[in-house]
């Protein structure tokens, strides 16, 4: 097989696939830091999202029933974020882990005692999210590029273009910013800064959410101990290579996508380790960390002295 | 009168836990005047200001604006009654233009919802030029001087229709020529109809701009006058409560032989940019040279060179023959040269750290304070005390945290720690910044009294006055190099204001 054969339209869907909940909940981080918030514990958001969704989808044998429980965990875990960090002062890093840890643990400790399932749960009662056809692209070569996606891939879209838009065109979109580089201006111009972190934060939860629904009910309609697998870290690493914004965190979360994609291609042609494939994404998040170091330097260009 | 009284705090008291900040405090402000609001460090000025602004609540007392009672509990009442504040630090968001920053939380909407950006330009460019001034819309305020930065800061009040605006320590980042143009920018305002509250303790500034003058000291109002019936001096007294010197009392230099030679210095800042380029410059011992010019024309990234903090990227430091650029701080100050560094807070001190422990900072390695690494809490707690009586900190014991102190005190524990170790050469960087009057002097004649054992002195300063004072020689930075020398007792304030500017000759 040649190279150039890996490189064909199921990669494309396959790197969308990959990229969307590591862009959507990266976007929620870049939201937060955006506002000068960093928020380490979406990784917990996500995975009490994606458990509290297939519970209720379980249990409710309703995709919707699955969906409003993960959006509420993932708020819910949003606002146990603030309250530690906004009302109480803890230190956001040591919330945002305690949330993480606490997050794992609880989600293992529930799986085992609801369903008595160690490892992973599925069952034919959980109702996952169906692709969505979209009827008037059948047939046209635009099809298997924009049709037939899950929801997330849509709304990961979404998701940017509207973040964009606050950020840029919106009182609450400078005011984030203004809060994020400095706080102080902010509350001079009247901006509570308190009232705008806890905003993202809980907005946060609402993505991280989404993000953590997408891993156990769309392509898969399971739950597995600690599913997350450090997608959350990832979105905080994407959203700081892309500036914080939204635009720049989507991009950063493809070349993530496209490297898991890539990855699983290659498993399939070359008989790699799937162990090995396992680890790219980890691998590039510390290829990206080197990537904003050096760019960090590149932008100190020191003046050649002969200028002056 | 009193019909005109755009405002009045009546019988202030604010009371901090074990402090009290203002006590029964009557302060009025006439309508389209500029009223001077004068007082040492700590006497009690900002904290008026911050009541007035609603960013702190009194204990007692009432405010009245216009003739009305009002209750500002928020800062955003305050906006909502007129009242406009440019703090003394710049309150800007430095990656958004002047008009995001004067817009910011009151943009205008277009029909969308959206912000409607070129009419938020228009409107910031036609209220810059109905007040006189010139405004760049495109321009980030992290590229934008001191000056404009200033005056983006006022757009910011006058774009929120203050009739009132308090300037806190206006021209302390200012040259003497931006001075200027900021006293005319408060004069179109008072014609325009704006009354203006002008915070300082620069008492010749009081009696060139202000209509009428308060001066506070220790919490308390000491007299109101009328500006053609004060005087400076009369000012002076009764900011201090005693007459002052501005004058440093110093025989004649007697310099030796060399200590430092500076020669060809380049050093780039941390965005990268050339902060230094090119000085030369050389002190001997028994001799202090001042360093005077604008802040932020490379005296921070001179002495961080000089004092191992910042690497340099050509010339020479040559420290009693031996170059020195680029070593490491502690290699430095092995050879007995202290630093007594321009911020106290973050370099100077650990404020979280008790007083002897910062008082050791630079010897605690040595015999008998410690011994094999282990310190000698006896003869510690003697040095320590013995630099608390020499140096006259004011505390009651050497174990408090040095936070707890006032800012005088604080900083009389980096001269004391400093000069303790006998230096050769002594790095003085704004030493007196923040500092009362009384400390002042005390902190002046060490540093003099360093000179007349001996030492050599580098004192780099902002304020003019310090540097024409304390100084025998003293070197104008301008944009990162020299450009004048001068005998400060053969030139006055106006032509050091244009050396300040660059302007040579």
């Amino acid at each position: 097989m040649e190279w150039i054969e890996i490189f064909d339209i199921s990669i494309f869907r396959s790197l969308l696939r990959s990229t969307a909940p590591i862009a959507i909940v990266g976007m929620a981080a870049a939201l937060c830091s955006a506002a000068g918030v960093l928020n380490i514990g979406l990784e917990g958001k996500m995975l009490n999202a994606a458990f509290a969704g297939v519970y209720a989808s379980y249990t409710f044998e309703s995709v919707w029933a699955g969906f409003t429980a993960g959006i509420i965990a993932g708020l819910l875990t949003a606002a146990l974020f603030g309250l530690l960090s906004f009302t109480l002062g803890a230190d956001e890093v040591l919330a945002g882990l305690a949330i993480n840890i606490f997050s794992l643990a609880g989600t293992t400790y529930l799986m085992r005692t609801i369903f008595g399932q160690a490892g992973f749960f599925s069952d034919p009662r959980i109702v996952g999210f169906e692709p969505i056809s979209i009827s008037f692209l059948e047939g046209t070569f635009l099809q298997p590029f924009l049709s037939d996606f899950t929801y997330s891939i849509y709304l990961m879209f979404f998701i940017a273009i509207s973040l964009h838009i606050m950020y840029y065109r919106t009182r609450l979109g400078t005011a984030i910013r203004a809060t994020g580089e400095n706080p102080e201006a902010a509350e001079d111009a009247g901006i509570n800064t308190v009232r705008i972190k806890w905003l993202v934060t809980v907005f946060s939860g609402f993505l991280a959410g989404i993000s953590g629904l997408f891993l156990s009910l769309e392509n898969l309609t399971m739950f597995t101990e600690g599913m997350s697998a450090g997608k959350g870290y990832i979105g905080l690493v994407a959203s700081s290579f892309g500036n914080n914004t939204p635009f720049g965190t989507f991009g950063a979360s493809l070349f993530f996508g496209l490297g898991d994609a890539i990855g699983i291609r290659l498993q399939g042609v070359y008989e790699l380790d799937s162990r090995l494939i396992l680890m790219i994404p980890y691998a590039l998040t510390v290829v990206v960390l080197i990537l904003i170091g050096i760019r960090q330097r590149l932008r100190i260009r020191p003046v050649p002295i002969s200028e002056s | 009168m009193s019909k005109d009284s755009i405002i009045h705090l009546k019988n202030i008291t604010k009371e901090y836990p074990g402090v009290v900040a203002n006590k029964n405090v009557d302060f009025q402000v006439n309508k389209g005047e500029i009223h001077a609001l004068v007082g040492e460090n700590g006497a009690g000025k900002s904290t008026l200001m911050k009541i007035l602004y609603g960013i702190e609540q009194p204990t007692q007392g009432e405010i009245f604006i216009n003739g009305e009672k009002q209750i500002i509990s928020k800062v955003e009442s305050a906006i909502n009654l007129g009242i406009g504040m440019v703090h003394q630090e710049f309150t800007l968001v430095p990656s958004f233009t002047a008009p995001e920053n004067i817009g910011l939380g009151q943009e205008p909407k277009n029909n969308q919802g959206l912000i409607d950006w070129k009419g938020l330009n228009k409107l910031v460019v036609d209220i810059a030029e109905k007040y006189g001034f010139k405004v760049d819309p495109g321009l980030k305020m992290i590229d934008a001087s001191v000056g404009v930065q200033q005056r983006t800061e006022i757009l910011k009040t006058l774009y929120r229709n203050a009739n009132i605006l308090i300037l806190d320590e206006p021209t302390a980042v200012l040259t003497p020529q931006e001075t200027d143009e900021l006293f005319t920018v408060i004069r179109t305002l008072v014609d325009e109809g704006k009354t203006v509250i002008f915070i300082t303790h620069k008492l010749r500034e009081v009696m060139e701009i202000a209509d009428r003058v308060t001066v506070m000291r220790a919490g308390e109002v000491q007299g109101v006058s009328e500006i053609k019936n004060t005087s400076i001096s009369e000012l002076a007294s009764q900011m201090v409560g005693r007459e002052v010197f501005l004058q440093v009392k110093k025989d004649e230099a007697k310099p030796g032989e060399e200590i430092l030679n500076v020669e060809d210095l380049w050093v780039h800042d941390a965005r990268g940019l050339l902060a230094v380029k090119g000085i030369n410059l050389s002190i001997n011992k028994g001799e202090i040279v001042g360093v005077a010019g604008v802040e932020g024309n490379g005296q921070s990234e001179f002495v961080e060179a000089l004092t191992g903090l910042r690497k340099t990227s050509q010339g020479s430091i040559k420290y009693l023959g031996e170059d020195i650029a680029s070593s490491s701080p502690k290699n430095i100050r092995r050879k007995k040269i202290a630093h007594i560094p321009e911020d106290r807070t973050n370099t100077g001190l650990n404020t979280q750290l008790s007083i002897w422990e910062n008082l050791i900072g630079n010897s605690y390695f040595r015999r008998p304070l410690s011994t094999r690494g282990i310190f000698n809490l006896k003869k510690i707690a003697e040095h320590s005390n013995k630099l608390k009586e020499d140096f006259d900190i004011r505390a009651p014991n050497i174990s408090l945290k040095v936070k707890s102190l006032s800012g005088g005190n604080q900083q009389k524990v980096v001269v004391a720690r400093e000069l303790s170790e006998d230096p050769v050469l002594t790095i003085a960087s704004q030493p007196t910044r923040g500092v009362d009057i009384g400390n002042i002097e005390a902190i002046h004649e060490q540093l003099v009294q360093m000179r007349d054992e001996g030492g050599a002195v580098l004192l780099v300063s902002a304020e003019l006055d310090e540097v024409m004072a304390v100084a025998d020689r003293v070197a104008v930075m301008y944009e990162g190099q020299i450009v004048k020398w001068v005998n400060p007792k053969e030139v006055d304030q106006a032509q050091m204001g244009l050396y300040m500017a660059g302007i040579k000759e």
